[in-house]
C-alpha cells in the first residue's frame, strides 16, 4: 500500500515536472479581427447612442493618423481589466491589428466608471522614440477632461480627451528626436533606437549609450595615470636628510645665559554665542510606468486617475 | 714693498684691515682678529708641522699616482700599486697624469668596513620595489661600475657664541559661566652661551652632490686613523677640488641652523614672536681627511644620477633614474583599464 502510494506521489511528481510551463499560460486576451486602419474602438458604448459625433472623432482619428503617418487606435475600454492585463491587452491587440515594430499608438482609455481607472498608452516603432518621453505630459494634459474614478462618464468628457489626446500627438510630432535616443524594453529585452535614420529594435545596446561612461571613465582614467605619473616621479625624487644637531659637542656648549623672564599677564573673555538650525523636509513621490509587449518593441506608460 | 696677506683661520679667506674697528676682517665668514691675534695664530700654524708629519707628506707625494679624466675633468688618486682604468664618475677611462703634488695629504682617513659584496646588496636592497627604473640601471655591468672611493672632506670644529632674545606666549583658556577666559603670560626669553660642534663635514669634491654625502652621513669619528697610504689599497681616492674657504658658507649653514635647533629646543613650550638671534663664529679649526664612500654614477638621457653608501655605517642614498617609457606604460594601463571598464559598467547600467 505505501509502495503503491509512493509511486504514485512520484509518477506526479514527474508529471508536474516534465509538463510543459506553457500548458499553464492563459491565452492573452487581445483585439482581433480588425483591419490594419486607424480607428476608434467603443467597447464601452459611450457613443452608441451618437454616431455623428463617434463618426467625427473617427475621421479626426484618421486625418491625424495620415498626417503623423502613424497607425492610432483609441480604445474606449467598457470592461476593468487589471493594470498589467490592460498593458498586455493593448501591446498585443497593436500587434495583431498592425504588425510588430510598425509605426503608431495604441491609446487604452478606461471607461469603466469603476475605481482605480487605469489609463494606457502603448507606442510602436518610432512613435516609442517620439512620444515615450511625453506620456506623463499627455496624460497630465487629459486628467482634465477625464472623469475621476468612480464618476459617471458623459460622452463629451471623452470626445474633448480625444480632441486633447490627437492635439498633443501633434504638437509632440514636431519635436526632433534626439539622434542618442533608444528605448529599453524590459520584457522583451530589446532596444529600439534609430541606426543612420532607420528605426532599428535590436537585443543589443546602441553605440552611442557607451559614448557618455565613456568619456567619463577616460578623464577619470586619465586623471588617474596622472596621479600615478606624479606620484611615482616624487617617489624618485633625491630624498635627503641629516640632523643639524648631530656635531654639537653636548659637554663642551652651555647656555651662560638661560632666563625666562615674566612681564605679564592678559586675559580675555568671550561670551560663548549658541546657534542651531534645523533642516529641512523632503517629500518623496512614487511613479508607475512600464512597457510589456508579447510580441514587438513597445513603449508605453499607465497612468491611474 | 713687500705686502703681507693674512688668511682667516676660520676659513681661509683673506683678510682685510678694517679702520673702524682697527681689526683685520674677514668679509666672507665675518670673523675679526686683532692684529696681535692673527700674527699669533698664523705663527703657530707655521710652527705645528712636526718632521715626521712632514715625512709622511713626502711619502705620500712620492707614492700616490694621479689620474686624470679628459671627459669630466675628475682626478683620482690611487696608490703606486694599482692603476685606476676608468673614471668612477663618467665611467670614461682615466690616464697617469703623474704623482701627486701640492697639500693633498690627509691628515685622517676612516677605513672602508662594508665590503663590496655587501655594497651590492644595499644597492639591490635600495632598488627595490622601484620597477620603472631604466633595466640597464639594474644590470651587473652597472654594478661593476660600483667604485670603493675615498671622498675627500673638510672637517670643520666650530666655537660659536650665541645671543638670543624673543618674547615668548603661554596660553590657557577654560570656560566659565556664558564666558571663555584666554589667559595669555608673557614673557622674555633670554638665551646666550656657547655652542661648540665637532666635525662638521663638508666634502671637497665638486663633482658629486653635496646633498647626497650630507644624506650618507653621519661617520663615526671615533674609527679614525691617521692616514697611511696603506688603506688605499684596492680603493680609490678623490683629489679635493674645492678648498675649505669654499665650503665654508655650507658649514656656516649646518652650524647655524644647529644654533637654531638648539635654541628651539630650549624655548619649547612657548609661542615666540619677535625673535632677535645673533650667531658669531668665534674660532673654527679644519681637518682634511679622506671618508669612505661606496659611490655609483649612471648617465641616462644626458642627466648624471648618483647613488652612495656610507662605507663606514652602511647609510645609502642617491636618486633612482626614472624611466619614462616604463611609466607611461603603466600609468596608461592602468588608465586605460579604467577607461574600458568604465564604459562597459557605465553602458551596462544606462
Amino acid at each position: 500500500m505505501i509502495k503503491r502510494l509512493a509511486s504514485l506521489i512520484s509518477a506526479f511528481v514527474i508529471c508536474f515536472v516534465l509538463f510543459p510551463l506553457s500548458c499553464f499560460e492563459s491565452h492573452a486576451e487581445m483585439l482581433t479581427g480588425y483591419p490594419p486602419e486607424s480607428t476608434i474602438i467603443d467597447e464601452a458604448g459611450i457613443y452608441d447612442d451618437d454616431k455623428e459625433t463617434f463618426d467625427d472623432l473617427n475621421k479626426e482619428l484618421k486625418d491625424t493618423a495620415e498626417e503623423l503617418g502613424l497607425n492610432l487606435i483609441i480604445f474606449l475600454a467598457g470592461t476593468k481589466r487589471s493594470d498589467e492585463a490592460t498593458m498586455i491587452f493593448a501591446d498585443d491587440s497593436y500587434d495583431e491589428i498592425f504588425g510588430e515594430d510598425t509605426d503608431g499608438i495604441f491609446y487604452y482609455m478606461d471607461d469603466t466608471e469603476a475605481f482605480g481607472l487605469f489609463d494606457y498608452i502603448s507606442t510602436s516603432g518610432s512613435a516609442v522614440l517620439k512620444y515615450e518621453p511625453h506620456k506623463e505630459s499627455i496624460f497630465d494634459s487629459l486628467d482634465f477632461y477625464l472623469p475621476s474614478s468612480g464618476e459617471k462618464i458623459q460622452p463629451e468628457m471623452i470626445s474633448n480627451a480625444i480632441h486633447r489626446y490627437l492635439r498633443c500627438l501633434k504638437s509632440y510630432s514636431s519635436e526632433e528626436i534626439s539622434p542618442f535616443a533608444y528605448h529599453y524594453d524590459k520584457y522583451k529585452n530589446t532596444y529600439a533606437y534609430y541606426t543612420k535614420g532607420q528605426y532599428t529594435v535590436s537585443d543589443h545596446k546602441p553605440w552611442f549609450v557607451y559614448v557618455i561612461p565613456f568619456f567619463k571613465s577616460l578623464i577619470a582614467g586619465t586623471i588617474t595615470a596622472l596621479i600615478i605619473a606624479l606620484v611615482t616621479k616624487k617617489n624618485y625624487k633625491f630624498k635627503g636628510s641629516h640632523d643639524p644637531k648631530s656635531y654639537i659637542a653636548r659637554n663642551l656648549s652651555k647656555f651662560t645665559v638661560n632666563q625666562d623672564v615674566y612681564i605679564r599677564t592678559d586675559t580675555h573673555r568671550t561670551r560663548i554665542s549658541s546657534s542651531s538650525s534645523g533642516g529641512g523636509g523632503g517629500s518623496h513621490r512614487s511613479h508607475h510606468s512600464s512597457g510589456h509587449s508579447h510580441h514587438g518593441h513597445h513603449g508605453g506608460g499607465g497612468h491611474h486617475r | 714693498m713687500d705686502s703681507i696677506e693674512y688668511k682667516c683661520p676660520n676659513c681661509n679667506a683673506d683678510l682685510k684691515f678694517d679702520p673702524d674697528t682697527q681689526k683685520l676682517t674677514c668679509e666672507f665668514c665675518g670673523s675679526a682678529f686683532t692684529v696681535e691675534e692673527i700674527k699669533r695664530l698664523c705663527a703657530a700654524a707655521e710652527n705645528s708641522i712636526p718632521p715626521s708629519v712632514a715625512a709622511a707628506q713626502e711619502e705620500f707625494h712620492e707614492h700616490t699616482n694621479l689620474y686624470h679624466c679628459k671627459s669630466c675633468g675628475a682626478e683620482i688618486m690611487a696608490d703606486d700599486q694599482q692603476t685606476a682604468t676608468f673614471c668612477y664618475y663618467c665611467h670614461n677611462p682615466v690616464i697617469l697624469s703623474g704623482k701627486m703634488a701640492g697639500s693633498y695629504k690627509p691628515s685622517k682617513i676612516i677605513g672602508f668596513k662594508i665590503s663590496r659584496d655587501k655594497a651590492e646588496d644595499a644597492f639591490k636592497g635600495w632598488l627595490g620595489k622601484r620597477f620603472f627604473v631604466p633595466n640597464s640601471f639594474k644590470s651587473q655591468q652597472q654594478l661593476e661600475k660600483m667604485t670603493g672611493l675615498y671622498v675627500p672632506f673638510w672637517l670643520a670644529d666650530c666655537n660659536m657664541e650665541v645671543d638670543y632674545q624673543a618674547e615668548g606666549r603661554q596660553s590657557r583658556s577654560w570656560t566659565s559661566g556664558d564666558y571663555r577666559y584666554t589667559e595669555t603670560k608673557v614673557y622674555r626669553l633670554l638665551r646666550g652661551g656657547n655652542v661648540v660642534m665637532n666635525g662638521i663635514p663638508a666634502d671637497g669634491e665638486s663633482k658629486i652632490e653635496d646633498a647626497l654625502m650630507e644624506a650618507i652621513e653621519p661617520y663615526d669619528y671615533s674609527d679614525l686613523k691617521t692616514f697611511s697610504m696603506s688603506y688605499l689599497s684596492g680603493f680609490f681616492a678623490d683629489k679635493y677640488d674645492v678648498d675649505k674657504s669654499e665650503v665654508f658658507p655650507r658649514i656656516r649653514q649646518r652650524a647655524q641652523e644647529a644654533c637654531h635647533s638648539v635654541i628651539a629646543d630650549s624655548v619649547n613650550g612657548y609661542t615666540v614672536s619677535s625673535p632677535n638671534e645673533q650667531i658669531r663664529f668665534i674660532g673654527t679649526n679644519w681637518h682634511y681627511m679622506l671618508l669612505p664612500v661606496w659611490f655609483m654614477s649612471y648617465n641616462y638621457k644626458g642627466k648624471v644620477y648618483e647613488f652612495a653608501m656610507n662605507g663606514q655605517t652602511g647609510k645609502v642614498a642617491g636618486t633612482p633614474p626614472l624611466s619614462k617609457g616604463k611609466l607611461a606604460l603603466f600609468s596608461g594601463a592602468i588608465g586605460l583599464a579604467i577607461t574600458i571598464i568604465g564604459t562597459l559598467i557605465g553602458g551596462a547600467l544606462a
